[in-house]
């Protein structure tokens, strides 16, 4: 696999040669620091940008277009990497080899004219598409509580911390939703595309020549931008006790969503050492909390932790009968004492280091992952695959002590079910 | 072992059944890291009523055993339980219980010898005593919990068992809080005893790893197990009425937006002149030509506010029936329902979206021997659901033609609907 980065000025083009793939993909990302009430409309505009373009005013148009070019795939995602929100479009297509030629260029053009050229009537957006996307959106931010476990691991960072990035809903808020209009979000497209930091990649098996050539002929993108918020959030202020809240809500199980703080961690925690205690505590299958709260007490299907390690925390959350909290909750507490007191074997920190390690070599199988992994390098100041691996086995059991005593839980949240246990309503 | 080539892409598959039966499946991609290994037995939810192994007479087993056998596996009388062994080299290991099978697996890039050893092996042991029994039942209670507030999940189980009468596919695969609690151990080994032999079995390798090595260590592995020859299992039959066992259910849950199943049950013994992959091949180009992102039926559920996404659609195959199921969020689900039903009878298919949708056929199955997962699972679909590999898959989707579909229409029964709705009932936020 070969890597070229070439700082064009507006955008940075990433160029990763590689022939372990039939696809060729391209990745085009838009990231500003994050706003909550900006959330919805990058939300409405990621999807509406999807949905037509000037050539092709309607999704069935686009959609057959795209069928007619060998059935290429073109995803949107809306996603917040801390203090960042990300609009990014994803491009997969079969090589030419398996389909015919200029078959490259022709699906570029698809994309670039989705992004730059979307279907506009004197300054505004077709009305038609902005009604059906509105629709949707609305949808989408009703549906919260259709998954459970997440609806509580939101309601948690609400309470951890309103005001911080870490508890912004990604899908937006009703209340934006209903200000936007078919020209606040031209305005803003254009704001978009002046102002928002662009990285462009594509990977497969490429001539760097012609590809770069090929991108820049078509990408109009031409205000240079400058960095100016880390990507990082803080840590928040430990509290002096364990904030507890919750709601009650007509399921079959409760939910329970713990957050954690990390405190002031160096670059290697952050990059390394988190995501290893975090395995350790409360990763696959082998944690220690699994180990604990379901194999031995039987008291859950699933509890796993999660590493935020841009954001300064950890994230625990299981689904349990609501009789179980206390139990719960103390149980949680053992394991994390028992990793800041050194209580766990050479053995554990030795698997988790090879979870860790597998999880990079497994990204690298997929098309996807080696282009996100290159837009993290970007961002974060990532290491190469090499690195990574020879940093992680070196990490050491005092370093992984010195981590745990750093996460202190800052918020229990337990969506409370409120049906009758044991009831079998089948 | 046989060395077999897929057609137009330039993939092998290598191929060979071991004396004690168990059938091995290998394609090696040497440009990936990683290796993907399943070992499937051909028992899944709706096996729950044979003639147990040296036994005489059909016996029936409580709903969701198959599922909670699949969870035991995991205890082995050594104490060390596979998710800690997999995982000290790193390894990826799960399980998997579906309607027709049960699948172990494990992915990884190191030590693949000693892991795939030890896959045999564990799957080759079981330890099942009261005591770790009861403890299961703990676990799987708060599984079964936590499917019961999902809307979908509820969705397609509620939809499921309204479409049939008597097959067991009606059950939800996890079974329920009654049925799980009446399993025993004896009857955990009576299932594993009939179900997990080698003949019955079915190894798939795909990834980074040398065909001849692997096909070595896998010979000598059961080579060293004594196995004794099994005549096949007895699984009791049921003769499926045609009519769908309820036409219409509706339930509250805590959810903004309703949610809407349709099931059609269509009777397959009138298809019977085509080909099973081609005829289902065809019933995919019906399914997204009524129903896909290109539809006019979808672009105009959108205008209407009755879509906000494509219909969810999943098919499943039992004895004499397809039951094909489309699932969507909906705000008016009564018009929705309507507009569904309204849809399928009246099909038509211009040349124009047949052969784009050949194209995409190809181009979609050509895209997926990028990924080992999925090359896994599409060949263990091919045997399951087929009884063979599709080595030439794209020549077959070449070779569909628009006069052989209009007949396949001509013949198609969507007459025997069952819709499915959950309703909101707001919260107390």
């Amino acid at each position: 696999m070969q890597y070229k980065k070439h700082t064009i000025g507006p955008y940075n083009l990433h160029l990763i040669k590689t022939d372990k793939f039939k696809t060729v993909n391209i990745k085009i990302s838009f990231r500003r620091p994050i706003v909550k009430e900006e959330i919805t409309i990058r939300n409405f505009l990621c999807d509406l940008l999807l949905y037509s373009t000037e050539k092709y005013p309607n999704n069935r148009l686009l959609s057959i277009e795209a069928e007619n070019l060998y059935g290429l795939t073109i995803i949107n995602e809306n996603l917040r990497h801390g203090n960042y929100s990300f609009i990014s479009f994803y491009l997969s297509m079969l090589n030419e080899k398996y389909t015919e030629n200029n078959m490259l260029e022709k699906s570029l053009e698809l994309l670039t004219e989705l992004i730059f050229k979307p279907c506009v009537n004197n300054g505004k957006f077709d009305s038609k598409a902005f009604k059906i996307i509105k629709n949707s959106i609305d949808s989408e931010i009703k549906s919260i509580k259709d998954n459970m476990t997440k609806y509580s691991l939101i309601r948690m960072l609400e309470e951890m911390d309103s005001k911080s990035p870490i508890s912004y809903r990604g899908y937006g808020y009703l209340e934006d939703l209903d200000k936007l209009d078919e020209i606040k979000l031209y305005k803003y497209y254009e704001t978009v595309l002046k102002s928002d930091l662009v990285d462009i990649f594509v990977l497969g098996d490429i001539d760097f020549i012609d590809i770069k050539k090929l991108i820049t002929s078509k990408i109009p993108i031409n205000t240079i931008k400058r960095n100016n918020i880390p990507i990082f959030i803080e840590p928040r202020k430990i509290r002096k006790r364990i904030k507890k809240a919750g709601e009650k809500e007509d399921i079959n199980q409760s939910k329970l969503s713990i957050g954690c703080t990390v405190d002031k961690m160096t670059t290697n925690e952050r990059k390394y050492v988190l995501s290893l205690y975090s395995i350790i505590l409360g990763g696959p299958t082998s944690s220690k909390l699994f180990s604990s709260v379901r194999e031995k007490h039987s008291m859950a299907y699933y509890i796993n932790s999660q590493a935020k390690s841009i954001d300064s925390c950890l994230l625990i959350y299981a689904g349990i009968d609501k009789e179980k909290f206390d139990k719960t909750l103390k149980l949680i507490k053992i394991e994390m004492d028992n990793i800041k007191r050194g209580l766990f074997t050479i053995d554990e920190m030795e698997n988790a280091k090879h979870i860790a390690i597998s999880a990079i070599k497994s990204a690298e199988d997929s098309a996807f992952n080696i282009i996100s992994s290159y837009l993290s390098k970007e961002l974060i100041n990532g290491d190469d695959v090499e690195v990574k691996i020879k940093k992680i086995l070196l990490i050491t059991k005092d370093e992984i002590i010195k981590l745990a005593k750093k996460v202190k839980i800052d918020t229990v949240f337990l969506l409370e079910g409120e049906k009758i246990n044991g009831e079998d309503e089948i | 072992m046989e060395k077999m080539k897929f057609s137009v892409i330039e993939e092998i598959l290598y191929y060979e059944k071991l004396d004690n039966g168990l059938e091995v499946y290998m394609v090696p991609k040497r440009n990936k890291n990683n290796f993907y290994v399943t070992y499937t037995t051909k028992y899944g939810s709706i096996h729950n009523e044979f003639i147990p192994i040296k036994q005489e007479k059909y016996k029936k087993f409580p709903h969701g055993i198959a599922h909670f056998l699949e969870h035991k596996m995991f205890e082995q009388e050594s104490g060390i339980d596979p998710f800690t062994f997999f995982s000290r080299s790193g390894t990826e290991a799960n399980a998997g219980t579906s309607y027709y099978y049960t699948t172990y697996l494990f992915e990884g890039s190191k030590n693949l010898k000693e892991n795939l050893e030890y896959l045999l092996d564990y799957v080759a042991s079981p330890y099942f005593t009261d005591e770790n029994v009861a403890k299961e039942k703990g676990i799987i209670e708060q599984e079964i919990k936590m499917y019961d507030d999902s809307p979908y999940w509820v969705l397609r189980d509620g939809l499921r068992a309204n479409m049939l009468s008597l097959h067991p596919l009606k059950e939800p695969i996890a079974g329920t809080i009654n049925s799980i609690n009446a399993i025993t151990k004896q009857d955990l080994y009576e299932c594993y005893n009939s179900f997990y032999h080698p003949s019955n079995m079915i190894l798939i390798i795909t990834g980074n790893f040398d065909e001849e090595e692997v096909i070595k260590i896998i010979k000598d592995n059961q080579e060293r197990k004594a196995i004794e020859k099994v005549a096949p299992i007895k699984i009791k039959k049921y003769d499926e009425p045609f009519k769908v066992a309820k036409e219409y259910e509706e339930k509250e849950m805590i959810v903004e937006i309703a949610k809407v199943a349709l099931g059609i049950k269509i009777p397959i013994e009138q298809l019977k002149k085509f080909e099973p992959k081609k005829r289902n091949l065809y019933l995919g180009i019906i399914g997204y030509v009524l129903f896909g992102r290109t539809s006019l039926f979808y672009e105009r559920m959108r205008e209407l506010e009755l879509l906000t996404m494509p219909l969810n659609v999943s098919e499943i195959q039992i004895d004499n029936y397809i039951l094909a199921m489309f699932t969507a969020e909906t705000s008016k689900p009564d018009e929705l329902i309507e507009e569904l039903k309204l849809q399928i009878k009246n099909i038509e298919i211009n040349k124009n979206d047949f052969n784009r949708i050949k194209k995409i056929f190809i181009s979609t199955f050509i895209a997926l021997f990028d990924n080992i997962v999925i090359i896994n699972d599409k060949l263990l679909d091919n045997i399951v659901n087929y009884n063979k590999i599709y080595f030439d898959e794209i020549d077959i989707i070449k070779s569909l033609s628009l006069e052989e579909l209009n007949e396949l229409i001509e013949l198609l029964d969507l007459s025997n609907i069952s819709t499915y709705l959950i309703k909101s009932k707001k919260g107390n936020a």
